[in-house]
């Protein structure tokens, strides 16, 4: 039972970071109606500005550094990219960010080569223990400050004029225009919002129990697109439910491996994928998702 | 033409190789109500589409003229900068934001105005639309069709404009509500907003405006005062429905008494 207990915590924790990072990814499709393939290189390049600071100027500076740089990687995207095409077919936008990916990525992991670079943070192996269930402490942080953030989020979307703006814009860019909303501004501030909660992500992704930050960090930032499509792409509370479901049945097939050899290892790896396809044969459009309408 | 109000001079508007507009001009006095008379695909929406700059969201751009408001040139701005420079539009077909409350859809029409003017505002609009207010928190997808564009115009009106563009703001309403929203614009309009009214009801919109302009197929064909054109054979015969004299004399006569149906003499 405890055992049981201690691997759904875990997921939990796990499933928060994803949620994290699947909320960039539905803030950005929200705002500018691109699937950006890029996601997991800018939280790549996070992680990274984090890792070679936290040296020099320590780990919280560090960590801020990699949000802002992260959040900058992003707004740069945007400014650079996305902007020039605006107006175009939005799948095409989608294959561009796939070339940005590779360009960044390709970049980052010929800087980091074959090491695995630590973060430096405060936890490191600690482990707390309530009763029987015991529990690294960077768990509990990850899923605390995901929370958190989140939260702040959450309420920022609901209530001031940038998340209103943002909602408009999601709901119709032509009419959000008439009233007077930025278009450029709304998706800029969506691409840097995006980065630095993947920066946030990378934190938590490469902290113990996981060695640190390697080249391998961008595949485990993958399995956020699963929760963000489960959730249904254009719903923030679909990525958080998302990028839990995620993260617990990826945590229940890790700790489990030994009773389920028959299908093989790895199914940690796999599992959400499984749980995405099983989803969107129920439900298209994902849990949260806003059903396509055709006029005919 | 003079520099106040809004001056649309020689607009030619293309969607690609397709020619929308050809050289329309025309002239909204401070405080006036003009209309924009036209048949489906005259080119009337492009019109406001070019005053209010979201032609591009069409494919479509202005190949010349001039579009200025006091004069200040507003064809080469960015749409955010027509709002604040005092033009607001309420969209063809309301274009509410469904999945947001009705207290987010007017913060979302005061997003390109000055903070210091929103309270102001939203008081106005409440006044105008009580059931705005009493509906603040309920989705705008929930509303009916005619709270609907109340909602739509109220949201235009949060950012404080001098000059109002309506497209076709009675289109599928009952027609008490029709009424209810021209009562409406006569309204805002003595509060002194001026008033460019695109419509297919030129019954309705010929007696709310001052002046009218009748396009056709992207041209200026008519224009005048909206009571000249009333009269005008021309106008009557394309917008009004009126076939001929005896008919037109019914129509003055049945005009405030009850109408009944004749054979449709097509």
């Amino acid at each position: 039972m405890s055992t049981f207990a201690e691997i759904l915590l875990n997921g939990l924790s796990l499933g928060s970071v994803y949620a994290l990072i699947a909320l960039g990814f539905v803030v950005i499709f929200r705002a500018t109606e691109v699937v950006n393939f890029a996601h997991a290189s800018l939280l790549l390049a996070g992680g990274y500005i984090t890792a070679v600071l936290h040296d020099d100027i320590g780990f919280w500076p560090a960590l801020v550094a990699g949000i802002a740089g992260a959040a900058l990687v992003g707004a740069a995207v945007e400014f650079v990219v996305i902007r020039r095409y605006r107006g175009s077919d939005h799948s095409v936008l989608a294959i561009v960010t796939i070339g940005v990916d590779i360009l960044l990525t390709t970049e980052l992991t010929r800087r980091i080569g074959t090491d695995v670079l630590t973060l430096g943070d405060p936890w490191g192996d600690a482990v707390v223990s309530v009763g029987p269930i015991s529990l690294a402490q960077t768990r509990i942080a990850a899923f605390v400050t995901a929370a958190l953030l989140i939260t702040a989020f959450l309420l920022v979307f609901r209530y001031t004029s940038w998340g209103v703006a943002m909602r408009a814009a999601a709901e119709s860019a032509e009419t959000a225009a008439l009233m007077g909303v930025r278009l450029g501004r709304v998706s800029l501030g969506a691409w840097a919002v995006a980065g630095g909660l993947a920066a946030v992500a990378a934190l938590f992704l490469t902290v113990f129990p996981t060695p640190g930050l390697e080249r391998a960090t961008s595949l485990a930032a993958l399995k956020a697109f699963p929760a963000a499509i489960l959730g249904g792409l254009d719903s923030t509370t679909g990525a958080l439910v998302g990028g839990l479901l995620v993260g617990v049945t990826e945590s229940l097939a890790t700790g489990y491996q030994s009773d389920l050899t028959f299908l093989g290892r790895g199914l940690g790896d796999l599992a959400p994928y499984l749980v995405m396809v099983a989803v969107l044969l129920i439900r298209p459009a994902g849990l949260f998702g806003t059903k396509e309408l055709a006029r005919v | 033409m003079g520099g106040s109000g809004l001056v649309v001079d020689d607009l030619s508007v293309g969607y690609g190789p397709v020619r929308a507009l050809r050289r329309v001009s025309l002239h909204v006095p401070e405080g006036a109500v003009v209309t924009v008379l036209g048949a489906n695909g005259a080119g009337k929406s492009t019109l406001l589409r070019a005053i209010s700059r979201t032609l591009s969201f069409h494919g479509g751009a202005v190949v010349g003229g001039t579009v200025s408001l006091g004069g200040r040139r507003l064809d080469t701005l960015p749409p955010d900068r027509v709002v604040a420079a005092g033009v607001s539009q309420v969209p063809e077909g309301r274009q509410v934001f469904a999945r947001m409350t009705v207290a987010d859809n007017l913060a979302a029409g005061a997003l390109g105005s000055p903070r210091s003017r929103r309270a102001a505002a939203l008081h106005r609009v409440h006044e105008l639309f009580p059931v705005l207010a009493e509906r603040a928190r309920q989705r705008a997808g929930l509303l009916s069709g005619g709270e609907q564009q109340m909602l739509a115009v109220a949201r235009a009106l949060m950012a404080a404009p001098a000059v109002l563009l309506l497209d076709e703001p009675s289109l599928g309403l009952a027609p008490l509500m029709a009424e209810r929203i021209a009562e409406t614009v006569k309204e805002i309009n003595d509060q002194g907003t001026s008033v460019l009214l695109v419509e297919q009801n030129a019954a309705l919109a010929l007696r709310l405006a001052e002046r009218a302009y009748v396009l056709e197929v992207g041209e200026v064909t008519l224009s005048g005062p909206a009571a000249e054109l009333a009269a005008s054979d021309e106008v009557r015969r394309r917008y009004l429905g009126v076939v001929d004299e005896d008919a037109a004399a019914d129509a003055a006569e049945a005009g405030a008494g009850t109408r009944t149906l004749t054979r449709w003499q097509g």
